[in-house]
Parts: C-alpha cells; structure tokens; sequence
C-alpha cells in the first residue's frame, strides 16, 4: 500500500516550485506525480515534463469536483502500468492541486474506491503558504484558511521575499489555525522533502497536545477562522476500541461537516502499543495499530479541530460514550507561537 | 484489518477475503467482537427506543417500535439507518443522549 500526498497552496504560492524541489530529491526519486490543471493549456506539465517521475495531466477541471472521478481512474493505470513495467516502479504518488482546490474529496476518493484502498492510502496534505502575501490571502480567501487547516504540513514560502518581521505573523497564522501541522519557514530551495511525506503522526499529537496545554485561557481566537478551536483531551485510563470508534464514527456521522480534522493516540486496552487514529472531516484514514509504545507515557490524546462545537460538549460526549468520566481536558488552543509575538 | 477499523473507514465489515483465511480463533475473536458492538449501539438506540438484531455474519435488521425497519448488510450505514427511523438525527452531542448513556454505567 503506497501514500498518496497532495500539494496544494493559493495560486502563486509556490506549489510547482516546491514540486520540483521535491522532485529532484533523491529522498522522492520514486514518485509518480499526478498534476491537476484548470484550463485547457496544461502549463506546468510544460515544466514538469522535464522532470524525473510520471506526470499524468488531468485537465478541464477542478480536481476536486469535475474530474473527481477520474482520479481514481488515472491512480488505477498508474497502478497498473507500474505493473506492466510500462512506467517506472514508483513508491508514492504527489498530486498537485489546482490553487483553488479543497483537498478533502482526494482523500475521500482514495478511501471510498473499492479497489484502490487496497494498493494505496491517504498521506499527507502538503500546503504552501506565501511569506510576502499569505496574510492577505487568507483574509481574502477562505479557501486558504481551508487549505491551511486540513494541512499535515505547511510550508511556508518566498521567505527570501519577506523580513523576518513580516514573516513571524505569517506563521502565527499557520500555526494558530492548524496547531497540528508541522511548518517549515524557509526558502523553498532550503525545504526539507522527505520530511514532507514522512509519517509523523505521533509527533504531531505532542506538538499540538503541548502547545494546547501550555496556551492560557485568555488567549485570543483566531481572526481568520471566527469559531474554529483546537481541543486536545488527554485520557489516563485505556479506551475500549469499540467504544471509542463507534463514538467517532458518529460524532463523524452526525457533524462531520463541522469537525475538521483529527488526529487521536489512543492507549487501547488489550493493545501492545498505541493506536492512531486520524479523520479529516467525514473520512476516517485507515488506523494504525503500532506495536509498542515510544515512551513511558502511555495517554491517551485526542486533538479535534471543529468549528462551532464547544470544547465542553466534545468532553461530555467522549466521557458518556466512553466511560471516562471526568476526563482531563485541556484548554482551547492557542499557541506558543501567538504568545511570543 | 479489523472490523472497526474497516467500519471506520466507511467499507462495513472486514476485508472480503478475512473469512477463507482467518483461524477459529479470530472467527471467535470477530464475533465477540460484533457482540459487543452490537451490544454497545443497542446502549445508544435504546435512548430512541429503536433495536438492531443480529440475524447473521451480513444482516442487521433495524427495527423501531411502529414496526418500521431496516435490513443491512453490514455496520456502514447504521447510523443514517437510525437517523431514518428515529426521524430525528442520532446526535452524539445531544445532552439527553449523554444523561441517558451515563445513568447505564
């Protein structure tokens, strides 16, 4: 089963730049690239033609809506060419979306298709972020909040284009919005790439866990994102599986337009080591179930990122469904990074 | 991949080919398994006065007290199922659900 990432940022942000960055990493020699184009004329298949790796142009549409369907197709032939030995043997695929592309249906589709869930798995949502323009943009455009908020990683970009002084709110923002994603400020040409489809799942519960437990009450929300609130809860005692994943599964369910992402490490009982869980609207990613725990502390953390559900009510409902009954919730988020400046 | 990771992530039920490989151990595993789940989102239904039956490795039957119920073939789609025959949504955050499933433990 091999990791399906997706890049994508506001127009201009830098997405091909870093794309190409990407692609001449020895680290990612072994990607396939899938670019999707609004337009007839595909230009950065121009570009990416030159590189290493397959490119699959899908144009005449935005990926996440008109030509949806055709993702799972053209992974499918991928696939299966890879199989022929018509195309190189690829480990990964990148998809690099339109600027105004919500990422969530990619990850829909490749769960949902009957066939690909078995040969590929949802990776990481790989988001640029301009250092000169950013904040701008993301008063402007939902759909960069949006972005920003589903990322795994976000990466921010033209830091050679900006003072330090204009790019420490940039990454403020970044950081506020999603306090799970990692966040590289740095040149594009200075990005690390393998960090950027690697697996960190774990160390993004405890960033964002310890920036949630160290933020103080009064802190104030994000601007950007009127209603939208971290909540990390953190759980001494084991879960039972069943109970936690029906209780997920419904409150997905029910207000999965509402809660947007998360990322859980669940202490199972009866499970060596722990169990990762994470969900990106309604879709839920495949769990791992790892082997043995990295350390000594053996909490359970749950990370939720929701718009206009209250921390409190999230605690309840996971205390009733659970059977953990005064769980220890942290406060809302708001993180280092907003109280340094 | 177990049944709740598989329920989880939207596909129902197990891997197709779980059964032609799984030892009697992990059917007795799987089956306690469902009991359980079965068992826990009876605890939930009950607080809408509905009832999923086990009637075999791929039937649930979803029943509400006018008599009106569903058949399915697997866990997906028990939720929208009891939101149906409810006629109103199956709301985890609901304040009275919760008081209902506390006072059962």
């Amino acid at each position: 089963v091999i990791a399906v990432h997706v890049l994508t940022g506001f127009l201009g942000s830098g997405k091909t730049t870093l794309l190409q960055h990407m692609l001449r990493s020895k680290e990612l020699a072994d990607t396939a690239i899938i670019v999707n184009e609004l337009g007839e004329i595909p230009i950065d298949h121009d570009v990416l033609a030159r590189l290493d790796g397959e490119t699959v142009v899908m144009a005449g549409g935005c990926l996440c809506c008109a030509v949806r369907d055709d993702l799972g197709q053209t992974i499918r032939s991928l696939l299966e060419r890879r199989d022929r030995g018509t195309v190189p043997a690829f480990q990964r695929l990148l998809i690099e979306t339109t600027g105004l592309a919500d990422p969530v249906p990619i990850v829909r589709t490749l769960l949902a298709d009957p066939v690909l869930h078995h040969h590929v798995r949802p990776g990481n949502i790989i988001v640029t972020l301009d250092a000169t323009h950013g904040l701008a943009q993301a008063s402007a455009y939902p759909e960069v909040t949006r972005q920003l908020l589903l990322a795994d990683h976000i990466v921010i970009t033209k830091t050679d284009l900006a003072s330090d002084a204009d790019q420490a709110p940039v990454r403020v923002l970044a950081q506020q919005i999603n306090p799970l994603a990692t966040i590289q400020n740095v040149t594009v040409a200075r990005a690390h790439p393998g960090a950027l489809v690697a697996d960190r799942m774990m160390e993004d519960i405890g960033r964002a866990a310890n920036v949630i437990e160290q933020a103080s009450d009064t802190e104030l929300r994000a601007s950007h994102t009127p209603g939208v609130a971290a909540t990390c809860l953190t759980i001494g005692t084991a879960l039972a599986w069943n109970d936690f994943g029906l209780w997920l599964g419904l409150l997905l369910h029910r207000h999965g337009d509402r809660v947007l992402r998360t990322k859980s490490l669940l202490n199972v009982g009866g499970s060596p080591g722990p169990v990762l869980v994470q969900s990106v609207h309604h879709a839920v990613y495949p769990p791992q179930h790892l082997d043995q725990w990295p350390s000594a502390d053996r909490r359970t953390r749950i990370v939720v990122i929701a718009k206009d559900i209250a921390r409190e009510s999230i605690e309840a409902s996971l205390a009733a469904f659970c059977g953990v009954a005064n769980v220890p919730v942290r406060r809302d988020v708001w993180p280092q990074a907003w109280r340094e400046r | 991949v177990c049944g709740l990771c598989a329920l989880l992530a939207g596909r129902g039920g197990g891997a197709p080919n779980e059964s032609l490989f799984a030892t009697a151990a992990d059917r007795v595993e799987r089956d306690r398994n469902r009991r359980a789940r079965i068992g826990r989102i009876n605890q939930i239904l009950a607080h809408y006065r509905l009832v999923l039956d086990d009637r075999g490795p791929q039937t649930l039957v979803l029943r509400a007290p006018t008599g009106r119920s569903v058949v399915l073939g697997d866990f997906s789609g028990v939720w929208a199922a009891a939101d149906q025959l409810a006629g109103r949504p199956i709301d985890p955050l609901d304040p009275a659900l919760l008081a209902f499933l506390e006072a059962l433990q």
